[in-house]
């Protein structure tokens, strides 16, 4: 069941709110606001928003929709054992529903009305579920309708494929007219079971002949009931095609005009090598087709009515206030073009299509301003979410956390890594500099045990930094040290045994230079994980070359490790 | 001589008035005109001299430090329950006797306060910073690293906001006095002091001018700060502690 609604703005006011599992579990409730700000902080905030709309924490799972008009979030939260398959329906007619009652306030965005929306979300949530369960009871029959409306008008199509196609079917929707008319039910069904041997014999296998017609029968089942024909007489007809001769005889004595006509032999035949002799009545009878689909198109067309209603009702609205909202169809095509223009730049294919379909997410239903067109307003969302995620979430401040380190008496770990080449020991004795020239004891481990010469050009950029600043200036200790084991050891354990020496010689920062190493490189980079799960560095650097799409993939890779 | 004089004279006396003429101008248009281009400069001046002092109390602070709660009840007397924002929420405090005053609910999120920062620093004209008193001490890095980038932002820095610090929550049992968490801020601001002096430069942007804050070979205090930075205890759950708040704001009008 349901166990909370909440509509808030994006500004992260609450505007109502519903709390089912109020009376079962108590504190069920308090989960729900860490889950919802987990869930803002993630989806909205990181422009995760992905196009089923869920966000799942712990038990809660949460389903949500952004109305980008007003600013508003609707979410609803439930078990994540328990999926409700009635919410996206909910979510749909409470968001119209709020949005017609309070118009004039979001207009205003006036957060600060009171909403009292219970009574009509009570309503909501019953006419929903009501619904929902009308639809499961439904759902098998509808079901069948639908496929049988897709197969028949397949069967339709592949007559029509035919030379003679139209015709034939013409004849035997012409046939049926007549049937109906005249009041025999049996005739329709002999032509029916016409149509489906036809098909069978056009299809000229035998081993498939019964699969089709199974499938016809399923196909025709419906509708046979929509006209009010017997299933009995019909089912066995297909099934047992020789044995319904029988029948066949007594459906002949009730229709006797049709029937001489559609005598099941002598149509077969026919179907077969003479399908013309279905000319009759040709003309009529190819408007008749028309009706027949064409009413089977109305229903769609119906229901598709009653989903656009309210729509309509919204587009009126959004036209008395001025402005045209954005939909789904009015975006795509200028955000398929933003996604190229990523990708040509070289950002990584996945980083631009989930970028882009959440753009498109938060820009569906949002008011277009007077002066602008949608490629602008797109651009201006893609540009705020790039800035939004580009923006770092916590500040470097090295100096600081080193002095952190110190009051903790431990010693302040950096780890290098990057691709072979891009610059990690030259960076490294670069940094190492600014921390001596703010008189940090800096100690520089050579986990780089695979490159010949990585740790003789270590040695050499220390003595070169102890030039600058002698040791005798700091007491006769020396601020840069080198901790080094040579070649070949494991570099996790080299830079252990570093920060463990650091710590013992009380020296402020640990400089970790590792390899090289290229993100695909499975076993290498595992190595590099193990160091920073065994070290737990307080800063990992990762040197990247200023190639955007390149250093994405290389910096996410790191990142997963 | 004279004559010729006379015949200059002429030639030059029914040109003078030509330059109307000239351009076929009619010359009341013309001085109507001028006037109206003057008007618009001096209200462009006038405009644009109002912005530039900032007429906007900004509520700032770490993010689930109660600055939306807060909003609410400053503007409308109001207890709200609130997420986390995801976008600035604007209001207009209803000062008695003058004209209402625009309050920004700056988003605390990291992600976030430094764009909607740079979107209304220019609008400025006074700060409530809202500290979260019962989570101090985790968040006091953090808390005091934001109030010091707000402090020594250059253009904020230049228009000299009062400050309020707001020491919220004061209805939980472990939140800290006004006090304590003066002299808290004041210590890591001292420290921040230190090492943003020494921070390296940024690649992009080299012209950005540094702000010092404090006084050389003293203790960092709030008050040396050329504006005005005031503490006030508070919780924004109960309507009844917030009238000392109400009163400054109020003031600011």
């Amino acid at each position: 069941m349901l166990d909370f609604f909440s509509v808030f703005s994006r500004g992260g006011i609450l505007l109502w709110c519903f709390k089912g599992a109020e009376d079962i579990f108590a504190s069920d409730w308090a989960q729900f606001r860490p889950a919802v700000n987990a869930f803002i902080k993630t989806v909205l905030l990181q422009e995760m928003a992905s196009k089923n709309c869920t966000y799942e924490s712990g038990s809660l799972a949460l389903k949500y929709k952004l109305d980008n008009e007003f600013d508003l979030v609707f979410i609803a939260g439930y078990q994540k054992m328990l999926p409700l398959y009635y919410l996206d329906k909910l979510l749909d007619e409470i968001q119209l529903r709020f949005r017609d009652k309070y118009l004039n306030v979001l207009k205003e965005s006036n957060f600060f009305h009171s909403f009292d929306f219970s009574a009509e979300f009570q309503r909501t949530l019953k006419l929903v579920e009501n619904d929902a369960k009308h639809s499961e009871n439904r759902r098998k029959t509808e079901m069948r309708t639908f496929e049988d409306s897709s197969k028949s008008k397949k069967s339709i199509a592949s007559m029509i494929e035919k030379k003679d196609g139209p015709g034939r079917g013409s004849h035997k929707r012409g046939e049926d007219q007549e049937a109906t008319a005249n009041g025999l039910n049996s005739s329709s069904v002999d032509d029916n079971k016409n149509e489906l041997d036809e098909e069978t014999r056009m299809a000229n296998l035998s081993a498939l002949q019964k699969k089709l017609v199974k499938k016809g029968n399923k196909a025709k089942s419906p509708k046979a009931d929509k006209k009010g024909k017997t299933k009995t007489t019909w089912d066995p007809f297909m099934f047992g095609g020789k044995g319904a001769t029988g029948e066949e005889a007594r459906n002949l004595e009730r229709g006797p005009k049709e029937g001489a006509h559609g005598g099941i032999n002598d149509d077969h035949q026919m179907a077969q090598f003479v399908p013309d002799s279905s000319v009759i009545g040709a003309s009529a009878t190819i408007q008749q087709i028309e009706e027949d689909s064409s009413d089977d198109d109305e229903e769609l067309l119906s229901r598709k009515a009653n989903d656009t209603q309210s729509g309509g009702l919204w587009s009126s609205l959004s036209s008395l206030v001025g402005s045209k909202s954005l939909t789904e169809k009015d975006i795509e095509p200028v955000i398929v073009k933003m996604q190229d223009h990523l990708i040509s730049k070289n950002v990584a294919s996945d980083v631009a299509v989930k970028l882009c379909e959440s753009v498109a997410n938060n820009l569906e239903g949002k008011v277009l301003g007077t002066f602008s067109t949608i490629h602008r307003t797109v651009k201006e969302s893609l540009n705020g979410s790039l800035m939004k995620l580009l923006t770092p979430k916590r500040r470097i401040d090295i100096i600081r956390d080193v002095m952190e380190a110190k009051a903790n008496k431990r010693p302040y770990v950096m780890a290098f890594c990057g691709v072979n080449g891009v610059g990690k020991s030259t960076n490294l004795a670069k940094i190492c500099f600014w921390l001596i020239e703010n008189k940090c004891r800096v100690l520089i481990a050579a986990c780089d045990t695979f490159r010949a010469g990585a740790v003789e050009q270590l040695r050499t950029h220390t003595r070169r930094l102890n030039n600058l600043h002698p040791a005798s200036e700091n007491g006769g200790v020396p601020l840069v040290e080198l901790y080094e084991k040579g070649y070949g050891k494991d570099a996790a354990g080299i830079a252990l045994e570093a920060i463990n020496y650091a710590r013992n010689n009380r020296i402020d920062v640990v400089l970790v230079d590792t390899a090289g190493r290229m993100q695909d490189n499975e076993p290498l980079m595992r190595a590099l994980a193990k160091l920073i799960a065994v070290n737990a560095p307080d800063l990992v650097l990762f040197v990247g070359k200023l190639v955007v799409s390149v250093m994405l993939d290389e910096a996410r890779r790191h990142g997963q490790d | 001589m004279d004559r010729a004089d006379a015949q200059a004279q002429k030639m030059k006396n029914p040109e003078e008035p030509d330059f109307f003429q000239k351009y076929n101008l009619d010359p009341q248009a013309v001085y109507t005109g001028v006037i109206f281009g003057l008007i618009t400069l001096a209200l462009i001046f006038v405009f644009t001299r109002k912005r530039s002092r900032g007429s906007t109390l900004l509520i700032c602070g770490p993010c689930e430090s109660g600055k939306t709660c807060l909003f609410g009840q400053l503007l409308h007397k109001k207890q709200l329950e609130t997420y986390t924002s995801a976008k600035e929420n604007k209001g207009h405090l209803s000062v008695p006797g003058r004209a209402p005053l625009p309050v920004v609910d700056v988003p605390g999120h990291e992600r976030l306060r430094v764009k909607y920062l740079e979107e209304y620093k220019n609008q400025v004209k006074a700060i409530i910073y809202v500290v979260d008193s019962s989570t101090l001490q985790k968040q006091l890095r953090d808390t005091a690293e934001y109030l010091f980038n707000i402090i020594t932002n250059p253009i904020i820095y230049t228009k000299r906001p009062k400050i309020m610090v707001v020491c919220n929550k004061q209805d939980l049992s472990l939140a800290k006095g006004q006090n304590v968490i003066q002299k808290e801020l004041e210590k890591e601001m001292e420290l921040l002091r230190g090492t943003h002096s020494r921070t390296l430069q940024e690649t992009n942007d080299q012209n950005v001018e540094r702000v010092e804050i404090g006084q050389d070979g003293e203790e960092f205090q709030f008050r040396h700060l050329p504006m005005k930075v005031e503490f006030c205890e508070l919780s924004a759950q109960s309507s009844e502690t917030m009238d000392s708040l109400r009163k400054w704001a109020y003031g600011l009008a």
